[in-house]
């Protein structure tokens, strides 16, 4: 399935089961985003050295495989997001590392994550002058499925997550939150992740960039790249 | 369920709304009834990532106050003492 399809289809998803007018809402809000974006960003580092799992273990983690992408698709299908699986598909071809969790065999959330060997993939956090050492990592985009939200779930997850880390040698995580989104902010906050950096940042059609003290960026095939006016004009 | 008429001699007016609040809509059990001005709400997981959202709804159609991002810290949060603490630090700021 193509990207364009998947949009297709989680619109024509979203539109049956929440009528046209939260429908045109999201769309809206998805537009608005594409092409412009202001936000603070929490830049957040932890020391996984004490990282243990809750006992007994309410959350199973397991390394995301292609076995699990069907479990994956009844989750993504369930919210009208079909798009996200094949983002789920294409991380994972590209060698894409995702840590799942499971209560009682049910997904109830995901959190991506790369050490240094996989920068190349564009480290997110270059932007603001970080670099990651062979023995950090980069903790992004935890998602937890709705219905699992709350009653300690969540902190549960991520406490899998920094023991599975910390299992596999990894001294400390490096990871990013946005200042609005107050659950995600309230789950580091009580779990030990220190603020190292608040910045604030501008997005323009998602591949340009702003950040304050770092200037303009570009965002390519291999990550953020300082943009230069000159070097674009001789391109061109 | 209400908790609002909680027993808990310890608690200042301010502190028995809130517990009342807590007990209603964010704690379960015979347990949370009995929660005293210092135990640990976030230890104990009644204000965790969703319930903070409820409090800060709360307290700021409640009491009036404006909840902002720099107050989202845990020390603001985490008993019912420091809740209440909070709640009229905010409320002095408002009034001045």
């Amino acid at each position: 399935m193509s990207t364009a399809r998947a949009i297709v289809d989680d619109l024509w998803c979203l539109l049956r089961r929440r009528g046209a007018k939260a429908a045109l809402a999201d769309v809206r809000e998805i537009l608005r985003r594409r092409f412009y974006s202001k936000t603070d960003q929490l830049i957040l580092r932890k020391d996984l050295s004490s990282a243990e799992p809750a006992e007994p273990r309410p959350i199973e983690v397991a390394e995301a495989q292609p076995a699990h992408i069907p479990l994956l698709a009844e989750v993504n299908r369930r919210e009208c997001n079909t798009s996200r699986t094949l983002h789920f598909e294409n991380g994972l071809a590209q060698g894409r590392r995702a840590l799942l969790g499971f209560r009682d065999g049910r997904l109830i959330g995901w959190f991506w994550w790369h050490d240094h060997t996989q920068s190349a993939y564009g480290f997110e956090l270059s932007r603001f002058g970080f670099g990651l050492a062979p023995d950090e990592v980069y903790g992004y985009d935890l998602f937890i499925v709705p219905g699992e939200r709350g009653q300690g779930r969540p902190a549960a997850f991520l406490a899998g997550v920094e023991a599975e880390l910390a299992h596999r040698g990894y001294r400390s995580m490096l990871g990013f939150v946005e200042s609005w989104n107050v659950p995600a902010r309230w789950l580091y906050a009580t779990h030990d992740y220190e603020v190292v950096l608040r910045c604030h940042t501008r997005t323009i059609l998602r591949r340009l960039m702003h950040v304050d003290g770092q200037g303009w960026l570009l965002r390519g095939k291999n990550g953020l790249r300082p943009l230069r006016l000159a070097s674009l004009g001789r391109r061109s | 369920m209400s908790g609002s008429n909680s027993s808990s001699p310890d608690l200042s007016p301010l502190e028995r709304e809130l517990h009342g609040f807590i007990v209603d809509e964010l704690a379960s059990g015979d347990a949370a009834e009995s929660i005293s001005a210092e135990d640990d709400l976030i230890k104990s997981g009644i204000v965790d990532s969703l319930g903070v959202m409820q409090l800060v709804d709360y307290c700021e159609s409640q009491y009036g106050i404006r909840i902002g991002e720099i107050d989202l810290v845990p020390d603001n949060f985490r008993t019912l003492r420091q809740l209440a603490d909070f709640v009229d630090r905010k409320q002095a700021l408002r009034s001045r």
